[in-house]
């Protein structure tokens, strides 16, 4: 155990007050109890010593003014007792502004038969979540700022209340005051609804969307991790000529980018990313089968992604947690930060002020994951609720966790998800468990971590640290992707087709450069959610690939970026690439019948770029290739081009 | 550039387990002086090398004796007899420790100067000394041969000021950095990624310009063919390379010396030294003294042609004294 505080040398108190019955001996009982004077409680040294009323060598920490003095003179009058009155149980808590500007918290005790409602403002912390909107001053008073939306957090010890506040842009029309109706053609989503109403009520208006082919570029780069191919282009310009809303361009693009081999290729890295599968995901050989069969499954659309993680917590039908993480501690941080989006690890150790989880929280859900909880029913020797002194768990030969020293067992239980919730939870297996009190967490997770795939900024950041005093950017938003989400019994490709389908997407798409300069900070400042996306070494692999259609050989990893750069510039990668049978750059040198190859140069821009190209701009490209070697025949100068192209900053991100 | 001790000591943050390093930086910028850092994992024992103690017991001292070395009152042990002579050209070093008790946490503070730290990824030495005085002569400022240490990186300093792994083994026949050679193609693939940028308007975002500057890194690299040669050993006479010994370590000191020679403003060198004296055996001497012959060897054209001796670092933690 952690200990702090050593001021004199003899006299000690736990970590972050972590061991409140140790803290309690120390102040009361130890030295013959010299530190309390209960007859005249202004004498004890407890109070004496902080307020600098004796020689000492810490600084002056309280003053007799304060409410901490205070609380503890009265205490110590009381008779210092281990429990101050009737035991109380924590009900909740309740944050208000009151008309001042202050902000006052508020918990509720159930004291026997009785509710007392008391005011913490005094020892609760309180914090803004974008100190551009709103502060918060040491009186507790609310500051606000800049336009925009936050969230003040009131912590008391380890519980949390949040309270949301706006402070509008203004931009909305006077005349008007409403949010612009959805078009005649367009499906009214209520994705999009929740997002158009979430920019009314920080009072901005709603920004253009991209152009069709911006966003149909962008849809087959997310989904299927490559540029939509000519052909594949040439059918959706077509349904363009014929009219067709967006709506339907998305679902037909859709359909073309889920059911290509490089969708499987990317959301099997995603997928296997997620569960920190070791190795290459198109191993087949390595890891798991029935894991890979599920993954598969789940690419395909024939199983939920709910059935995935039953099955890897499921100790019968998977070998993935006992095979990959010795100890029930790493297992239970896996299945807590990959499934619940949950930051367990902190509470290992010790327990931290403020932090929802605690150490026995850890350990006990780390029980649930012990061999013996994993292999049998739930039969522990005994258990003990406290950590021992000494610290540190260990596995007896793999069966239970004990606690060192003490001979017990640690008693499993699962974790109270909800706050204020019992830590004693019913006699619910863990199985159960996850597809029941944990299903909306785990939607509200994986909710999170496909908007980020998908949109390139996730809605709660880091993606496994949900929490109240971490909220989601567009809670909204969040709550009905996971709506979505169960709805849709967990199934991968529903989410995402409906994630690229919404209005949010098509604005992820765009460039904030083609908004006019008087509204690109504003909207984009506030919005955020489009950025670059720099591709790494595989997925640049896989949309070449995509360019070229066919597999093509990895690509060696340097370890600098310097390293890398040469690598892309001076290897021959590349000219084994396109040596690969069958491959698109072939296939256009094949059937060409331009001599000069300026119809060849617009045709590869259209492959890489998605966009066409004028005759003139062509020229000047290949041009460049020419005179760099002026004596390469123009299939050779061609290659230089495509090379050029897939190298280029715009083909090397998600734009 | 010339720059105070104060500011020196702030963008250095206080390395105080070398208080001289700041010093010495500036003074060999100012001499043309450069830093090549060995790094020595495994570390030698220092009572049976560099800090021998004669007047110890000899359960204490060990079998070696010790010769006088050009520094009066200091002594090696007798395999280092040739580093004997040139220590009047040398700093010896002999109080540098480390607080820390663990090889990795060690190596660690010897390379960035701070304890390890969930939160900051601290800059190497080399980083560091990138960041200071870098040329844009297309020779990458901070050389790893053959790679980097998991501590020996940028850390929280541009990715830029990280190091260039040359990989491979330097040691074996027919050694050469990766990718270097320009591709046919290279001239026209530039060429045209210039025009492509000047035909598509977009701004870029600042990931994507940092990517940029590799390119242009990796351009003038590839361009300037006196920075290619700097990393082809096979200019170098067999005399030389001789002298420094066909192995890794022997031809990583050398292709160090030819990029600092160069211009490139540090280097890293790494392999493995004798090992501590708790696996001393006797008869083992002979391994000792060629291991230790061959690294000396090294200093003589390093001396000739600096002036002054390049710095060892020991990686190793008090575990073994």
């Amino acid at each position: 155990m952690p200990w702090q505080c050593d001021w004199s040398g003899r006299f000690r108190l736990s970590l972050f007050g972590s061991d409140p019955q140790a803290d309690y001996e120390s102040i009361v009982q130890e030295s013959f109890g010299r530190r309390m004077d209960r007859r005249h409680p202004e004498l004890s040294l407890v109070l004496l010593k902080p307020t600098r009323s004796v020689p000492h060598e810490g600084g002056h920490i309280l003053s007799e003014s304060s409410p901490v003095y205070q609380t503890l003179k009265q205490w110590i009058a009381d008779g210092a007792p281990w429990i101050h009155g009737p035991p109380s149980q924590f009900l909740r808590l309740e944050m208000i502004q009151n008309p001042d500007s202050s902000l006052q918290l508020n918990g509720y005790f159930q004291r026997g038969t009785e509710i007392v409602k008391q005011d913490l403002t005094s020892r609760a912390h309180f914090r803004s979540t974008d100190e551009s909107v709103v502060s918060v001053l040491a009186d507790h008073r609310l500051s606000f700022h800049g336009p925009g939306e936050a969230y003040v957090i009131g912590q008391f010890l380890g519980w949390t209340h949040r309270m949301h506040l706006i402070n509008s842009h203004g931009e909305l029309s006077s005349e008007t005051g409403t949010v612009p109706a959805l078009g005649a053609h367009e499906s009214p989503d209520p994705l999009s609804r929740i997002w158009r109403q979430s920019l009314q009520d920080v009072g901005l208006e709603i920004p253009q969307t991209a152009e069709p082919w911006r966003v149909i570029r962008r849809l087959f780069l997310s989904v299927a991790g490559r540029p939509p191919w000519p052909n594949e282009l040439d059918h959706l310009d077509s349904l363009v000529q014929q009219g067709q809303s967006m709506e339907s361009l998305l679902d037909q693009a859709f359909g073309m980018a889920s059911q290509s081999i490089s969708f499987q290729k990317k959301w099997g890295q995603w997928l296997s990313d997620w569960l920190e599968l070791p190795g290459d995901p198109q191993d087949k050989k390595a890891g798991d089968p029935a894991l890979q069969r599920s993954l598969d499954e789940v690419l395909s659309g024939n199983q939920s992604m709910m059935d995935l993680i039953r099955k890897i917590v499921d100790p019968q039908s998977s070998r993935h947690l006992r095979q990959h993480y010795a100890d029930p501690r790493d297992r239970a941080e896996f299945v807590s930060r990959a499934f619940l989006g949950i930051q367990l690890g902190c509470a290992r150790c010790h327990n931290h002020p403020d932090d929802r989880w605690t150490q026995i929280n850890h350990l006990r859900f780390s029980a649930c994951f012990s061999n013996a909880a994993l292999n049998t029913d739930l039969s522990p020797i005994a258990f003990s609720s406290q950590p021992q002194p000494d610290g540190g768990m260990q596995e007896k030969s793999g069966d239970f966790l004990y606690l060192p020293g003490s001979g017990y067992a640690v008693k499993p239980a699962l974790l109270p998800l909800q706050q204020f919730m019992d830590t004693e939870s019913s006699a619910v297996s863990l199985v159960d468990w996850i597809q029941s009190s944990a299903r909306s967490t785990i939607a509200r997770n994986l909710s999170n971590r496909i908007f980020k795939e998908l949109i390139g900024v996730a809605l709660v950041e880091p993606v496994d640290d949900h929490r109240l005093s971490n909220p989601a950017r567009y809670e909204s938003i969040l709550s009905v992707l996971s709506q979505w989400m169960m709805d849709g019994d967990f199934n991968l490709k529903m989410i995402i087709r409906q994630l690229v389908m919404s209005e949010p997407f098509r604005i992820a798409a765009l460039n904030p450069d083609e908004l006019d300069a008087s509204r690109r900070e504003v909207a984009f400042d506030y919005i955020q959610l489009r950025k670059p996306q720099l591709l790494d070494v595989d997925q640049w692999v896989l949309a070449v690939s995509g360019v070229l259609g066919v597999e093509l050989p990895p690509f060696e990893v340097a370890t600098s970026p310097l390293a890398h750069q040469l690598a892309l510039l001076n290897s021959s990668w590349f000219d084994r690439a396109l040596e690969v049978p069958g491959n698109q750059f072939e296939v256009l040198n094949q059937f060409a019948t331009d001599v000069d190859g300026i119809q060849r140069t617009q045709e590869l821009h259209r492959m890489v770029f998605s966009q066409p190209l004028s005759e003139t701009n062509a020229r000047k490209l290949l041009e460049a290739a020419i005179q760099a070697r002026p004596g390469d025949d123009i299939v050779t100068s061609l290659k230089a081009v495509l090379r050029g192209m897939v190298l280029s900053p715009e083909f090397c991100s998600i734009r | 550039m010339k720059l105070s001790r104060r500011t020196s000591l702030k963008i250095f943050g206080a390395i105080p387990f070398i208080p001289g390093l700041v010093e010495v930086a500036m003074a060999a910028r100012a001499t043309d002086r450069h830093f090549i850092l060995l790094w020595m994992d495994g570390g030698m024992s220092h009572i049976d090398t560099l800090d021998p103690k004669p007047e110890a017991g000899a359960d204490i001292r060990g079998p070696l004796d010790v010769v006088r070395t050009s520094l009066p009152g200091v002594m090696f042990t007798e395999p280092l007899k040739d580093l004997a002579k040139l220590m009047d050209r040398c700093c010896l070093v002999r109080s540098l420790t480390s607080p820390e008790g663990n090889h990795d946490r060690g190596s660690h503070y010897m390379l960035t100067g701070h304890r390890p730290s969930s939160l900051v990824q601290y800059p190497s030495i080399g980083s560091v000394v990138a960041s200071q005085f870098h040329g844009d002569i297309g020779l990458p400022p901070y050389v790893a041969i053959p790679e980097s240490h998991e501590y020996g990186r940028e850390g929280f300093l541009p990715a830029h000021l990280g190091p260039f792994d040359t990989g491979g083994d330097p040691g074996k026949p027919g050694f050469r950095v990766k990718n270097l050679e320009p591709h046919t193609q290279s001239e026209a693939v530039l060429s045209v990624l210039d025009t492509l940028r000047n035909l598509q308007s977009q701004p870029l975002s600042q990931d994507e310009l940092d990517r940029g500057g590799f390119l242009n890194q990796a351009r003038l690299t590839t361009q300037n063919s006196f920075v290619r040669d700097l990393f082809d050993l096979g200019q170098e006479s067999s005399t030389v390379r001789e002298s420094y010994g066909h192995h890794k370590l022997g031809q990583s000191c050398l292709l160090a010396r030819r990029l600092v020679e160069g211009g490139s403003e540090s280097c890293s060198g790494s392999g493995y030294g004798v090992g501590p004296s708790c696996q001393y055996q006797p008869g083992t001497d002979l391994w000792i003294s060629t291991e230790t012959h061959r690294i000396e060897s090294g200093i003589e054209p390093v001396d000739t042609r600096f002036g002054a001796a390049w710095a060892g670092f020991k990686s190793y933690s008090d575990a073994c004294k």
